[in-house]
Formats: structure tokens, sequence, C-alpha cells
């Protein structure tokens, strides 16, 4: 159906709650009521509080913001819901409610509205936590603990901070030409968290694109896709960041427009939730594994590699645009490898935007467990396909002295096109 | 809550574990039969057995009413807290303490999702038999409170012939064992006395089931039909032809809908008015030919479309579909009530066309999805709670539904429990004798009817009245207790 319809459809049709039928089958798929499990941390109680809410039953209270706040937008339950239920939509409403009566928990609110929707100040901040790292004022402060006395939070934030790749590809070029004969245009959307801290990654994914007969384009234009913002709640922000991207793009001359994090994906092809005229834009909008997995790249992988992989569902991926099967089946493509599917793939990291920093113990708790499984899968290099996932994966192998590299899809794909000079 | 009783309970267990905040005590005023509501004044989330006792014993203390919860995906209101009190939630005793391999037994913690028990066994080759369709979700604790059953117990029986030994918690906050792991209990068999109390006999904290190896082989069918009748006599046949399916599950038009239209789209095909998901399982030799029988007599019924799955997969879907099909009806209206009865198989298509025109008399939508194999009726009403009229007839048309099934010859659950929904008929099939023998039992295990309070048994007879009434002697209980065990009248199976 289109985007469009079933908004209207929505300014019609009942409170979307009224789906639940509170059976329960969503309980254990979601990670929250995994580690707590308490209704008020579960899909279903979450939803009989919006319920309570709009009956005007509950009031939104500290602990009403504190379950709210703690569900980690993974979309799990979704995937469970024999009803249909649209949680993550429900979810951001309702967040957009609750900051509209009270203000966002404030590392949130300061990142998410005055950084995120900014590339310069976003790159600012990174290059002054790339400096931050360089000096060694980073080692100093962590040894010395003054920040865990301080603010134990942001010590955590702090030790989740990626390796930056600065230097290296923080400003694609406007066009890239494919590679052969041409099959098509496609446009890149650079994502802000993407572009600044994880350029071969973008790198690698042009490279892809332009390998598999594709002409890629890479508006200036575009900025954040507003997701982080979506799901803390700040709803016009977040709209704001949706027009100006729509516009960036010449979607008519598109065959498709490409992203490689799985959340801002998600985010983009759902902008007909947040406004209407985005339906022609999303409709084009395809994960960079989904759109290879379609294309002649598969010639293209012919360096072996010899090293046992794990591939880790990011939760917007299957979850949110319901994508399985294409990066499993990339990645079994490249010669030598060891594909290992390792238990619990598909559930959350608990990493979700950046809910490693407002909601640090759950998080950790989360990942502790996912961590073990990934022990047990024995692999050299873990892959997946969302930034905040692989910064939490990176801290999680830190954490657990475990030697694993973790990279994104793409850049396991590139090294096995040969020719690359580009290295981890 | 008295200040004082919230003080001390903080002492027992860590403060974030003892929760009075008004907003979180909401979602547990309900479990998975919304309809009936009432809050609870806290919960509490113990991780240990031993804070489970000295809760219970705070309680007792203090004159608090107090119940067990699970995942709160019961169906007849078992953890309402009717008169509300301290809920013992115990989700956060959820481990898997061991799997014996070599004897077939596992041991775990209440809070255990039931699937995850079949999880943990798989790589040795074994699984937990008993699987409500919401084996995902539901604990292990609720499955041994409910005497829970699921489609393949038509061939391994429900949740109490897989339970050998429990640690429990009585209502007074001892710590007792009962049941032998190694086998047949020693001396009286107390273990399926508690197995179906529906938590009103203690707390059970920790669990050992047993394990079955996983069958050689499985085939699943599905089989169409055009009609109601035709559907109904080919399940008479098949078990008249002395065939023992590990699963004989019914699904009507409206079912399917709601099924197809989820996520958990199984290919159930849309144009039947009912049909049959049949599984066999045992060695591979001769199961062909038993698949071929129960395709023979599906035929000879006139089913228009039958179809063995030809892989895991799909049998995977198959099943996902039967397990979804509650959750599913969502779809069809904001809420839904599932009812839970059983009947004589050889009644089926008449108390099936009863239900239809009940359905059209109350103007509320009826879907039935349901284990055909031994009778287990779950007609699915569906309405919308916002309207109080629609509520009201909800408990006209229930309350129909029970007599019209007791009428023919059946009883009042087949899997659910009576809980607090379904307790005010259960005059209909007891006796003022019966019941009274059922309550004094209650009374050894529940004296002061502070466990779980108001529920089974018809509210016109409180628990502690018949406690001032009565001077039966332990030996005479004892020999009641017995009398209990050689048939569970809450459970009627066929
Ligand atoms: C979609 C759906 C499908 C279902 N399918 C089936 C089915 O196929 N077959 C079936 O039999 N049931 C089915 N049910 C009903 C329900 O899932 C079962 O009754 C299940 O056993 C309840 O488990 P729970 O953990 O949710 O228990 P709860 O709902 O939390 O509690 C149920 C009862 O058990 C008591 N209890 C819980 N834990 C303990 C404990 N540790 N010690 C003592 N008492 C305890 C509670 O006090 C309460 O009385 C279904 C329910 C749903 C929503
Ligand atoms: S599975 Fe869906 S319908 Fe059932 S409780 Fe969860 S959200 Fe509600
Ligand atoms: S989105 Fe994820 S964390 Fe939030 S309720 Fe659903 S499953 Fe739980």
């Amino acid at each position: 159906m289109q985007m469009e319809a079933i908004i209207k459809e929505q300014a019609q049709r009942p409170p979307l709650y009224l789906d639940c039928i509170h059976c329960g089958l969503c309980l254990s798929s979601c990670p929250t009521y995994r580690v707590l499990g308490s209704e008020m941390d579960s899909p279903r109680g979450r939803i009989y509080l919006m319920r309570a809410f709009d009956e005007g039953r509950a009031k939104i209270t500290d602990s009403f913001v504190e379950h709210m706040f703690r569900c980690l937008d993974c979309r799990a339950c979704e995937t469970a819901c024999p009803s249909g239920v649209h949680f993550g939509h429900m979810m951001e409403e309702m967040r957009g409610t609750i900051v509209e009566e009270r203000p966002a928990p404030w590392i949130a609110r300061i990142v998410l509205k005055h950084v995120f929707p900014y590339p310069w100040r976003f790159h600012l901040a990174s290059r002054m936590l790339q400096l931050y790292r360089a000096s060694g004022i980073q080692s100093f402060v962590r040894s010395s603990g003054l920040l865990h006395r301080l603010a134990p939070r942001m010590a955590r934030a702090e030790a989740l901070m990626p390796d930056i790749e600065f230097e290296r590809g923080v400003t694609l070029d406007t066009h890239y030409r494919a590679e052969g004969r041409k099959q098509g245009t496609v446009a890149f959307f650079t994502g802000c968290v993407m572009n600044s801290m994880m350029g071969p990654i973008n790198r690698a994914s042009v490279r892809l694109l332009t390998a598999a007969g594709f002409d890629v384009m890479v508006p200036g234009e575009q900025i954040c896709c507003g997701a982080l913002a979506n799901h803390a709640g700040l709803r016009d922000t977040a709209k704001g960041m949706a027009r100006t991207n729509i516009a960036a793009f010449p979607v008519q001359k598109l065959d498709a427009i490409i992203i490689n994090a799985a959340g801002c994906g998600a985010m983009l092809k759902e902008y007909p939730l947040l406004m209407e005229g985005a339906a022609e834009f999303s409709s084009k909008v395809k994960d960079i594994t989904e759109f290879l997995a379609s294309t002649r790249i598969f010639e293209r992988l012919k360096n072996p590699l010899d090293q046992r992989v794990g591939y880790d569902d990011p939760c917007h991926l299957i979850h949110g645009q319901g994508i399985k099967s294409e990066p499993r089946k990339l990645l079994k493509a490249i010669p030598g490898i060891q594909f290992v599917e390792i238990e619990g793939a598909d559930q959350c990291c608990g990493s979700a935007g950046i809910y490693n920093i407002t909601q640090n113990e759950l998080s950790m708790e989360i990942l502790d467990r996912k961590m073990e499984k990934i022990q047990k899968a024995e692999i050299d290099v873990l892959a997946t396909g969302n930034p905040g996932c692989i910064f939490q994966f990176r801290y999680g192998a830190k954490k657990f002295g475990m030697k694993l590299e973790v990279v994104h899809p793409v850049e396991l794909l590139a090294r096995s096109l040969g020719d690359s000079n580009e290295h981890h | 809550m008295n200040k004082e009783v919230i003080g001390k309970l903080r002492r027992i267990l860590p403060s974030a574990a003892v929760v009075e905040d008004e907003t979180e005590l909401l979602v547990y005023e309900c479990d998975g039969l919304p309809l009936f509501k009432n809050r609870p004044d806290l919960v509490v989330f113990p991780r240990t057995t031993e804070q489970v006792a000295q809760v219970v014993r705070l309680a007792n203390e203090y004159r608090i009413p107090f119940l067990p919860r699970g995942a709160g995906t019961g169906l007849s209101g078992g953890a309402l807290a009717v008169e509300g009190g301290i809920v013992i939630e115990l989700q956060r005793m959820n481990r898997i303490l061991s799997i014996d391999i070599e004897n077939r037994i596992a041991v775990v913690q209440p809070g255990v999702v039931n699937l995850h028990i079949s999880q943990a066994a798989a790589p040795y080759g074994l699984y937990y038999a008993p699987d409500p369709s919401s084996q995902m979700s539901c604990s292990i604790g609720g499955n041994v409170a409910e005497n829970s059953g699921g489609p393949h117990c038509l061939k391994y029986g429900m949740t109490t012939n897989h339970i050998l030994a429990i640690e429990m918690v009585t209502a007074r906050g001892e710590i007792i064992r009962l049941g032998n792991p190694a086998g047949e209990p020693i001396g009286l068999d107390l273990v399926g006395v508690i197995v179906g109390s529906e938590g009103t006999f203690g707390i059970v904290t920790e669990i050992t089931v047993r394990l079955l190896p996983k069958p050689q082989a499985v085939k699943t069918l599905l089989a169409a039909f055009h009609s109601v009748e035709e559907c109904s006599q080919t399940v008479s046949d098949v078990i008249a032809a002395g065939i023992v399916p590990s699963a004989l599950e019914f699904v009507d038009a409206k079912t399917i809908e709601a099924v197809e239209a989820s996520v958990y789209k199984a290919g159930y095909p849309l144009d039947a008015v009912a049909a049959l998901l049949i599984e066999v399982d045992g060695f591979r030799e001769g199961l062909e030919e038993t698949s071929n029988a129960i395709v023979e007599i599906c035929r000879r019924n006139r089913a228009y479309d039958v179809r063995v799955a030809k892989d895991d997969e799909e049998r995977a879907k198959l099943w996902l579909g039967r397990k979804g099909a509650f959750g599913a009806m969502g779809r069809l209206a904001p809420d839904m009530i599932t009812m839970d009865a059983v009947i004589p198989r050889t009644r089926l298509p008449e108390v099936l066309v009863a239900i239809d025109r009940m359905s059209e008399r109350y103007g509320l939508g009826v879907a039935n999805v349901f284990h055909a194999g031994d009778g287990n009726l779950h007609p699915l009403i569906l309405f919308d709670s916002r309207y109080q009229d629609q509520v009201e007839k909800i408990f006209g048309m229930s309350e129909e539904i029970m007599k019209l099934c007791v009428d023919v010859g059946g009883s009042l659950s087949g899997e659910h429990g009576i809980g607090y929904e379904k307790k005010d008929f259960m005059d209909l099939v007891f006796t003022e004798a019966d019941l009274n023998t059922m309550m004094r039992v209650k009374q050894v295990f529940n004296p002061d009817g502070l466990l779980n309070p108001a529920k089974i048994f018809p509210s016109r007879r409180g628990c502690t009245e018949i406690g001032k009434h009565t001077t039966t002697s332990t030996a005479e209980i004892g020999k009641k207790v017995e009398a209990i065990l050689l048939g569970s009248p809450q459970k009627v199976q066929h």
C-alpha cells in the first residue's frame, strides 16, 4: 500500500494501541523484558501504559517516562506480534508527546537538537573527539578514574567512542562512475555518523556500487536522517531534517537511494509516517546489502578471505526493514569464507541509537549476554550493518578481552573485490 | 500499602525489586484476560527461593494477600490480584539449572520460558513435550500451575505427565520438596496435586521436568474442507482408525483470515470453511503408511485439498501459524476472550453450529481454533472493551457457551484453568460434596486463604468459612487427597 494512503487511513482509524490484544506472545522477544522480567519493560506493558495514558488512567510520571525511554526501539516485538502492532510508530508518537510535556534526558536533548542536525557541528564534535584521543588526555582521564567519579555515565559513553577514521574519507566526491557497462544510477546517503566516523565503510560502499555497474551520486545538501531525534521524541526536529533530505535528492533520476546504516535506512523508509509528500523518496530507499544482492556484484567477489566470519542482524534491518537473507547471501559468496550462524543473531545488542549512553546499565547487561554467544561461535570477524552496533560490539570485544574484528559487511565485500588499497 | 511492610520487603530484596509506583502497578492489574482488572498494592521480583519464602512469611505476618505470577499469559484470570496485596513475580528466576542427558531430565527455575527448555535440550536430541501455543512466552511455573496443554498433548499428555519433582514455598512460607526426580514418587504423589492447583496451593520455585527424545520422523498434514461436518467427521474417523496423531488441530475460516494476514502467514487455504492440521510422529518406518491412511480418510470425507509438508521449514510455518492464531485476532477486533471447554468429539458439529447462532444473536464475532483431537474447544469471542454493552454481552455469551458445553456432556476447562473467570460456573459440573472435598484439600495447603484468594471456587463459599465449620481430621484429608489423585476433576481429558 502507498505510504500516503496509510497515513490518511490512520487519521481516521482508531488508536493504534487497539491492535494489541494483550496476548503476551511478544514478551520473550523483547530485550529489556528478557533482562528485567518486568511487565512495564515489555512491549505489552508499554502499550498498556500508552493506552492507559490515552484513556486518562495514567499520567506522564517519572516512571512512565523511564519505561518508555528504556525501550530500545529495536522492534523485535513487531516481528513477533501476530496482531501486526505498529510498535515503533506508536513509540515514536508517545515519545513525541512526552517531549512536548517534559524535556528529554539532557544528553540526548543537547546532542540531538543541537549537534546532529548540523553536519559542521557534528564534524567539529568528532574532530574534537579525535583531538582528545590523539592528545593522550583520554588515557589520562581513563586511568585517573576522574570521570568515573564525576559522571559514571559519561565515563562509559566515553569508552564507547569509536576509533575515528577522520582523515580518511570524511568527504566523498559528488560523483563516481560505474565500472564496466553501466547498469543505472543511484544516489548515496552518507549518514552523519557514518560519514564522520566510518569513512572507510562509506568508501567501500561506493566502490561496491560502482563495481556492480552503477553511477553513484552523493548529493551535498543531505543531512542526518533524523532517526536519533525521532526515537528521542523530537518529532519536529526530525520532520525538518526529512524535508531537507527529500529536497536534496533528484528522486526521478535515480534507480535507488542507497544507505549503509540500518537505523537510518529504516528511518528514510518511514518518512511517510512522519510527513506527507515523502512516498516517492522513500520507495527508492534501499539498504546497501538489499540492493547489492540484486546486482551482478557476485561475479566480482574474487579475493578469497580465509576467516571465520559471523553476522549479527541489526534490529533496524531485520525487524525494521525485514532484511535477513541478503547480507548473509552476500557474505557467503565471498570465496573461502567460513560463515558461522551466531545463536540469537536477531536479538538486540543493546546499542540502539544512543541508548548505550542514556541507559547504560541495561545496555551493558544486554551486551554481556550477546558477547557470551559470540564467544561461543569462535569467530575472527563479526559483520553487522549499523554504526551503533559496530561501536557497541567493538566495546564489547574490548570489555571481554576478545580478539575480534568488527566490521560492516561491505568492508569484507570490498576486500574481496581485490585491487583495493583500502584496509582496516 | 503499609510503609513498614515496604521497608521490611526492601530488607529482603534489593530496592528496585519492590515496586510500589502507581504507574508501574497499573500493568499488573490483569493477565492474559484483561476483561478483569484489579491493581495489586505491590509487585516484588525475587531471585531466590529463600527470598520468596521470606516475602510469604512477611505477608503472613501482616495478613496481606499474595499471589505468584509468571508471564501473565494465563487466560482465566489466575494471576489477577482480586483482593490487591502482593504479586510475587517469578520472571527473574529464569535459569535452567541443569540438564541431565542420560536420565533425560532438566531442573529449571519457575520463570524459564517453556520453549527455552526445548531449545536448551535440542543439542542433545531432547525436548520438553507440552507445547502450549503461548510456549514462546509462558513460564514453566505458570504451566505447572495451570496444568497446561498444547497441540501435542493429544499423544504425549498434559504438563502433569512431565513433571517429576518440585520445590515449593508453602502458603505459610516453608520450603518443601515433593516428588522424586528419579521416577516413581515415594509416598503420596503430591506433585500431582500441585500441578493444576492454579497458584492456590503454593509457589513453585524449582521444577524437575522430563525430557523426551525427539521423534525419529514427523509428518504434518493440512487438510481443507468446505464444511464443518466433514471436517469433524474426519477427526472422528482418524481416531476410530486406531491412529494416534501427535496433534490434531482445527482452524476455521475466520482464524485462517487472521493468521494469513499476520507475520505468521502459513499458507492456510483462504477459501476453506474449516481445516485440520494433523501431525503424526514416531519411527520412520511405517510413518509414510500412517500418513497415507490419514490422507485417504480426509479424501473420503471430501477434503478438497490435502497437503503434506515437504520439509521442516514448511512444517514449522504451519505450526507458527497455529500458535500465533490467538494473538492474530487483534487484526479482527480490539479485544478477544478465549473460551476453553471440553466436549465429546462427536458433538462438535452441533456445538459449533449453536455457537455460530449465538454469535449472530449477540452480534459478536467468533473464531474457532482448537485441539480437535481431545475435544478441547476454544471459541474466541471478538469485541471492543471500549463499549460497555459489548462487555456485558461477553459475559452473557460466555455463560451460554459454558452451559451448552456442559449440556452436551462436556466440562469447563481443557487447559486454561478456572481461575477467576469461571469460578461461578463450577456449580454446573460439581455437586456440593465434590466442591467441599476440593476445598478441604485447599484448606490443607492454603489454610488462611491468603495465597491467591477468590479463585476456582464459587464466590459464595469463602475458604476461611469452611475452615470454621469443619473438623475434618488430617487422616481424612489424606484420603481425600488420594481420591482426588485418582481422577483430576478440574481437567477433564478424553
Ligand atoms: C496466545 C495464547 C495462547 C495460549 N495457548 C495455550 C495452550 O495452547 N494451552 C494452554 O494450556 N494454555 C494456553 N494459554 C494459556 C497460558 O499461556 C497458560 O495457562 C500458561 O501456563 C500460563 O503461564 P504464565 O507463565 O503466563 O502464567 P501466569 O498467567 O502468570 O499465571 C497463571 C497462573 O499460574 C500461577 N503461577 C504462576 N507461576 C507460578 C509458580 N511459580 N508457582 C505457582 N503458581 C504459579 C498464577 O498465580 C496464576 O494462577 C495461552 C495463552 C495465550 C495468551
Ligand atoms: S504480541 Fe502483539 S498483540 Fe500480543 S501482547 Fe504483544 S504487542 Fe500485543
Ligand atoms: S522495540 Fe524492542 S525494546 Fe522496545 S518494546 Fe519492542 S522489543 Fe522491547
